[in-house]
């Protein structure tokens, strides 16, 4: 979609922003606090149903720290009370539409198949979701082939799959394997990976130690097949709406 | 239930076909939230005319009266946000308390795009040749066309929006057709706060407006999320 607005608009040397989607990372990798991480990656996963372009939308964890992380991710999404957005308890609304629950599913569905380990969730909660509501339970998979489409696409929905590395060039490598570049997050003590993520990570914003959270005056966007144009929100947003115009004068 | 109208040269005005479609709860689908403009080429065209026209002035306004708009634009969001969330959560389904952040955030943008407003800067160069003054200004492209998701239907228009008018551009705005409601809010808080007839204009409607925007040629300026 966003590549064909880009050619139809710059037919005409139009000016052009885009804000398209993202694959975005959480890597773990060294933690020295995975309780705060796993609270951190379950905020930014499950906000908005997942349906943010922003969400962490696939976990990349090292191989030693693995089995616990997963461990907290679940305490984390258990505390996830699912419902009607009015009501004052819910922390977690329904989907959209019955378009995007049948995307969740299906993304769901293709992971059991593709031999992925379903941790938690992986259903509606609902029997008839056209009358009752768009319900779906927060998901997480463990095991995620990193070649597989829950790894690898924008699901938009609460599924939050884990994939296993063996150190930070597979992370790395993992990390940059999709078309997107929006936003990566590195959980770490070590502040020599701190450095190697924002040098190699390809990503119009990463965040470390925290979850991709942005804030109201600070440049936003992505690369790759995430965003063209200038970044938003903040001084960069006038390169969006303005032309320059050069003045010589002679006087 | 109401019935929401599109918002073309400052005038609150239905589709020139007179169809409306209705949007529903997703929490429960069965709830109708509101019916809103089946809007096509005809609507489109008077919005892009009515910015267009307004285009004159609106460029010419200085840069303090434009900022004030928006502060006042911004205010009558967070005065207003608890309304507005509600809405928010009826048509999108978020979470209430994300959406009273999803509003707030949209106001503390719309501060930030008013700064911006005067702040809109060149620079000055020294010149190679004697009597010469070198320096560049920054100028609106135009009429700018912002197409907007349903996954935050109060901060994408606002991020588009604000920034926009600041800079001295007139506007079309095509919100996603699940969440029109909220744009329609936006759009009278904007009125509210002061904006002249014809530098906002509202289409609602399917991706068929959407096209019909991408393809003419008095649109200079393009921000889609999606």
């Amino acid at each position: 979609m966003g590549i064909r607005i880009a050619e139809k608009v710059a037919a005409r040397m139009a000016k052009i922003q885009l804000e398209l989607g993202g694959k975005n990372p959480a890597i773990v990798l060294e933690c020295e606090d995975l309780d705060t991480a796993a609270q951190e990656i379950v905020a930014a996963a499950f906000l908005c149903s997942g349906q943010r372009c922003t969400a962490l939308s696939r976990v990349i964890v090292g191989e030693s720290q693995a089995d616990q992380l997963c461990d907290l991710l679940s305490i984390q999404i258990a505390k996830i009370r699912v419902g009607n957005g009015l009501g004052p308890r819910t922390t977690m609304g329904p989907l959209v539409s019955q378009e995007q629950m049948t995307t969740v599913v299906g993304y769901v569905r293709k992971g059991l198949e593709d031999h992925a380990t379903l941790v938690v969730g992986g259903r509606t909660l609902t029997e008839h979701p056209e009358t009752d509501g768009y319900f779906y339970a927060p998901t997480l998979f463990d095991h995620v082939s990193p070649k597989s489409g829950l790894a690898r696409e924008e699901i938009f929905g609460p599924v939050l799959p884990l994939i296993r590395v063996n150190g930070p060039e597979e992370a790395f490598e993992v990390a940059n394997s999709t078309r997107y570049g929006l936003a990566a997050s590195l959980f770490t003590g070590n502040p020599h990976l701190v450095n190697e993520f924002i040098q190699r990570v390809e990503s119009g914003m990463v965040h470390v130690n925290h979850g991709t959270a942005s804030q109201a005056h600070v440049p936003f966007g992505g690369v790759k097949d995430s965003g063209q144009g200038a970044f938003s929100i903040g001084p960069t947003v006038k390169e969006a709406f303005t032309n320059v115009k050069t003045v010589y004068i002679k006087w | 239930m109401a019935r929401h109208q599109n918002y073309i040269a400052g005038q609150w005005v239905s589709a020139q076909s007179g169809d409306y479609y209705q949007s529903h709860n997703p929490a429960c689908p069965s709830q109708v939230v509101g019916e809103f403009p089946r809007s096509g080429p005809t609507d489109v065209d008077a919005a892009l005319a009515s910015a267009e026209t307004a285009r004159a002035t609106w460029n010419q306004t200085q840069a303090p009266q434009r900022a004030a708009i928006l502060l006042r634009f911004s205010q009558l969001l967070l005065d207003l946000k608890e309304e507005l969330a509600r809405i928010i959560t009826l048509e999108q389904g978020k979470a209430l308390c994300e959406s009273v952040g999803e509003v707030t955030r949209a106001s503390a943008e719309a501060a930030f795009a008013a700064g911006e407003a005067v702040r809109l800067s060149g620079q000055t160069f020294p010149s190679e040749r004697p009597g010469f003054t070198c320096y560049t200004v920054l100028q609106p492209v135009g009429v700018v066309v912002a197409i907007t998701p349903w996954n935050f239907p109060v901060v994408s228009p606002v991020r588009k929006i604000a920034p926009a008018l600041a800079c001295g551009n007139t506007v079309v705005l095509k919100p996603a057709s699940m969440t029109p409601w909220s744009a329609v809010y936006i759009t009278s808080l904007l009125e509210k706060a002061g904006l002249p007839p014809g530098v906002l204009n509202l289409v609602i409607g399917s991706g068929d407006c959407g096209e019909r925007l991408l393809s003419d040629a008095r649109v200079r300026g393009m921000s889609f999320t999606g």
